[in-house]
């Protein structure tokens, strides 16, 4: 039984094109994966992962697509996306340590996710080195604000932890980002 | 570096990075190829498990070792319904998630489903009739006046046209006279209905829907003169239909939300009633079949309760074999949804996109339409 404006164009596009992928349109799914293909891979290179980025950009697509159903317009897309990339980026984590234990009980010399398929500046290399130098916790409040765009509130959403958390991660990695950056 | 602004003026210095190629045909392939896996998956069950299954019940059959009774969900659904209706008659939409504006439709839409369960609690179908004509007002309409009353005044009289075809009650005859007053006198020059109170009145096909179905029921019984106002709405609802046999929301092509493949099975649902015939032309008509075929072999890839029951419905008149099909799987997949055990057992999970809005309530009384 349809509210008033259920039946009406959302006025947030990306909303849009989500609830017609939940009805079954893949042309909507496809706008959708063009409208954030680029950004969700930004968030995985920033927060580290450089092999394997495209893949978790694809993983978390797929993760959209399966999620389609569960969606509500109450909720902000990319709240929603950068939710279901952080879990991705998460996962990944966890496989990853099991297989670094795995290559340890062996023995063997295995780098993971060593080499870096995206070409850097020296510049920018300093500053994704500073990145990867923050802990997780504080890399990605700096990684969802300044490179996805998203507001404090919005960040809160995603972590799922207190606004006042937020403010307070996002001053304590600037605070050592200059540290680092003074280093050098 | 000085400030916090030199920080991030110097992390907003990283050039973004740019992916290599078009992401999207590997993932549609990593999804098609997944669905591919779950459909084998199913063949499985169906070409192995359950013949299997099925000669293990005949063996016991057989041996007269059968003792569990077969539960029919359709009963379930009514004893679900007979349980959660309220003291005064009503079906609490809070209690069940849905949106309290709705409670008159959602009233309707249970009392609609003990009507067509034909076994349906008596005690509970005079309470849900006996709640409805409470909430009468003065003007002929159910409910609180809102935007959305025609969707609760459009079901509450259908529901109601429903009992009276059985009854013929003098009393119900009163109530239906004011409800079928209130919604001819709302009907656009265009020859839809659309929301209360909006700042530039428009026609839409989902509200026109219930007002059309409501008329077309009591213009079989004691008000003929509706027959006009009923084939008024339909040629409305005719012009928002696309030559490819898809309906529009307020125009043709109109689609707005997603809501392509329910406005479509709303409107073939009206259209393909043999009774209207000759509103739409052969070849319009053929193509509003084929949509048909095609969303009943993919009815979507979520339970939309709302859809489903006006896919069916539609279907139920196409009397041809794929059709049929169609309504077999569809029966299949609301079978499989329903909850089989514990308080909540007969019911359906309000998990589809009007779950908000209708509840767990909603859902059960479509799912339960649906099945008949």
């Amino acid at each position: 039984m349809p509210e008033s404006d259920h039946l009406k164009p959302h006025p947030d596009p990306d909303v849009q094109l989500m609830l017609e992928t939940a009805a079954g349109s893949e042309t909507a799914f496809t706008e959708l994966i063009h409208r954030h293909q680029s950004g969700l891979l930004n968030f995985f290179v920033r927060m580290g992962v450089y092999n394997d980025a495209e893949d978790l950009v694809q993983e978390t697509f797929v993760r959209v697509y399966k999620m389609r159903e569960r969606y509500r317009p109450e909720a902000k897309f990319t709240t929603f996306l950068y939710v279901l990339a952080r879990h991705v980026w998460a996962d990944r984590g966890r496989k990853a340590k099991m297989h670094k234990r795995l290559e340890d009980s062996l023995k063997t010399d295995v780098e993971i996710g060593g080499g870096m398929t995206f070409p850097v500046s020296q510049a920018g290399m300093d500053v994704q080195d500073a990145l990867s130098r923050l802990s997780p916790k504080l890399r990605e409040v700096i990684v969802l604000n300044v490179y996805q765009g998203l507001r404090y509130q919005d960040i809160a959403e995603v972590l799922k932890i207190p606004l006042g958390t937020v403010k307070s991660r996002i001053n304590l990695a600037l605070q050592e980002l200059r540290e680092m950056f003074d280093e050098n | 570096m000085k400030t916090e602004q030199d920080v991030m003026d110097r992390l907003k210095g990283l050039a973004p990075v740019v992916v290599s190629h078009d992401l999207a045909p590997e993932i549609l392939a990593k999804l098609r190829k997944a669905a591919r896996h779950t459909r084998t998956a199913k063949s499985i069950v169906w070409r192995i498990v359950i013949p299997l299954a099925a000669a293990a019940t005949v063996a016991l059959l057989l041996n007269g070792l059968w003792m569990a009774r077969s539960v029919d969900p359709g009963r379930q659904a009514l004893a679900w319904l007979c349980q959660t209706q309220e003291a005064d008659g009503s079906w609490s939409a809070a209690k069940w998630g849905g949106s309290q504006h709705y409670e008159v439709a959602l009233t309707g839409l249970s009392l609609l489903t003990l009507l067509d369960g034909k076994s349906g609690s008596k005690t509970a179908i005079e309470k849900a009739i006996a709640y409805l004509i409470q909430h009468q007002q003065a003007d002929g309409r159910f409910g609180e006046i809102f935007s959305g009353t025609p969707y609760n005044h459009g079901i509450a009289t259908l529901a109601l046209a429903k009992a009276y075809e059985t009854r013929k009650d003098k009393a119900l005859c009163l109530v239906l006279d004011k409800a079928i007053s209130a919604i001819c006198a709302r009907q656009y020059a265009d020859g839809g209905w659309g929301y209360e109170n909006e700042a530039h009145p428009a026609s839409n096909l989902s509200i026109t829907l219930w007002q059309i179905e409501a008329l077309r029921l009591v213009s079989k019984y004691d008000w003929p003169q509706v027959r006009t106002r009923v084939e008024r709405g339909l040629r409305w609802m005719a012009g928002v239909a696309a030559d490819d046999g898809s309906f529009g929301y307020q125009k043709s092509g109109d689609t707005p939300g997603g809501a392509s493949q329910t406005l479509t099975a709303m409107g073939a649902m009206s259209l393909l009633d043999p009774a209207h015939i000759g509103l739409v032309s052969p070849g319009r008509r053929q193509a509003i079949k084929a949509q048909m075929q095609r969303l009943a072999s993919t009815p979507g890839p979520d339970m939309d309760y709302y859809r489903r029951y006006f896919l069916t419905a539609a279907l139920k008149m196409m009397d041809e074999e794929p059709a049929h099909r169609g309504l077999m799987a569809m029966r299949h997949d609301l079978v499989t949804q329903q909850i089989k055990r514990g308080a909540e057992a007969g019911s359906w999970k309000a998990d589809d996109r009007w779950g908000s809005t209708g509840g767990r309530i909603y859902a059960t009384a479509m799912a339960s339409l649906s099945l008949h």
